[in-house]
């Protein structure tokens, strides 16, 4: 049920090696190439994982900046989109970590969620409901459902058990699906 | 799980479509990157400055030159050593070692009194040394004088 990525956009995109090369020796330039390439799938992995854009823009501004510091250390072992996805993950768990009451209130928000028949009738689009979940429940649900992370992936992304993340995006998809069973869903919007 | 409900892929190319972040957004990022380079470098030369500082400190603090021989300690082991001998004789070497020993103790004193450094207080303390080996070879030699 994944998504799968478009080859030729997004983080799958290639870099040429010169820009590259002169991204690591410094150069601006390259780094503003860079950013226009990367910039805005970086920003919509943000958004999703982080559901509020402020927070989305504060995590690429860190995200490009620590890739400006690091650049030197990549290898090319792995495409640079993918290094970068990989920064950006990251940077949204840590985000995640640091943000109070991290996933400790998921289930009540899910339970408030689910008892908000009325409101639900009203919803607009999926993306009202996946920018309600609780910030972790959605982190796990965009990165497994949209980004195809395996539970063993995010278990290591999120330094917990397999079983965490198979628990928490059970969960969340059981609740979404309740609350859309009664109304189909509109065109995606943000 | 049944999600046949959701559809994700849709949801997916929706958000790709959709999701574009303020245009001046590359801006502020080079606006950070370029004053977290300009904190770096003002922490970078403060480091310089304080390295540079502490270095010359140090060499200013050392005696100017290897100290070879704590002339303190051997002062003061002269001195014990003279007190074996009787302070009565009379003879001009003496006298003028005790005169030179009196100076010296007052510079010394003097010196200590403003917290003078290491590279003053050797030197006068290899003199008080001196003297005092002069002293001492004066009283040995005026002990065995007597003795005969």
């Amino acid at each position: 049920m994944s998504a799968t990525p478009d080859p030729g956009a997004g983080f799958a995109q290639d870099v040429e090696a010169m820009v590259l090369a002169r991204a690591q020796r410094g150069d601006m330039q390259a780094f503003a190439s860079l950013y226009e390439r990367f910039g805005r799938p970086c920003f919509n992995l943000a958004l999703r994982m982080l559901g509020q854009r402020q927070h989305a823009e504060d995590l690429v501004q860190e995200v490009f900046l620590k890739m400006m510091d690091t650049i030197r250390s990549y290898r090319g072992d792995a495409p640079f989109g993918a290094w970068l996805k990989r920064l950006t993950v990251n940077a949204c768990i840590d985000h995640l970590r640091r943000q109070r009451g991290g996933d400790e209130g998921a289930e009540a928000q899910l339970a408030q969620l689910v008892g908000e028949s009325g409101e639900a009738a009203h919803m607009v689009d999926a993306w009202s409901l996946l920018a309600r979940l609780p910030p972790r429940s959605r982190a796990v649900l965009v990165l497994h459902e949209f980004e195809g992370y395996t539970h063993s992936e995010l278990a290591e992304l999120f330094g917990q058990s397999e079983s965490y993340s198979k628990s928490i995006l059970a969960r969340a998809l059981g609740r979404l699906n309740a609350l859309v069973t009664a109304r189909p869903l509109k065109q995606v919007s943000l | 799980m049944s999600t046949d409900q959701l559809n994700f892929s849709e949801l997916a190319r929706g958000l790709e479509a959709g999701a574009e972040a303020a245009p001046d957004l590359w801006p502020r990022i080079l606006v950070a990157h370029t004053q977290r380079r300009r904190r770096r470098l003002r922490v970078r030369v403060a480091s310089v400055l304080l390295a540079g500082m502490t270095g010359t400190a140090v060499l200013f603090m050392l005696p100017p030159s290897a100290p070879g021989t704590d002339w303190q300690a051997r002062a003061q082991a002269l001195e014990i050593e003279l007190r074996a001998y009787p302070t009565d004789m009379v003879d001009a070497n003496a006298r003028e070692a005790r005169s030179g020993l009196q100076r010296i103790d007052s510079a010394l004193q003097a010196a200590y009194d403003r917290g003078a450094r290491a590279n003053e207080l050797v030197p006068l303390w290899k003199e008080r040394s001196e003297l005092l080996s002069t002293l001492l070879a004066v009283r040995q030699q005026s002990a065995a004088i007597t003795r005969i």
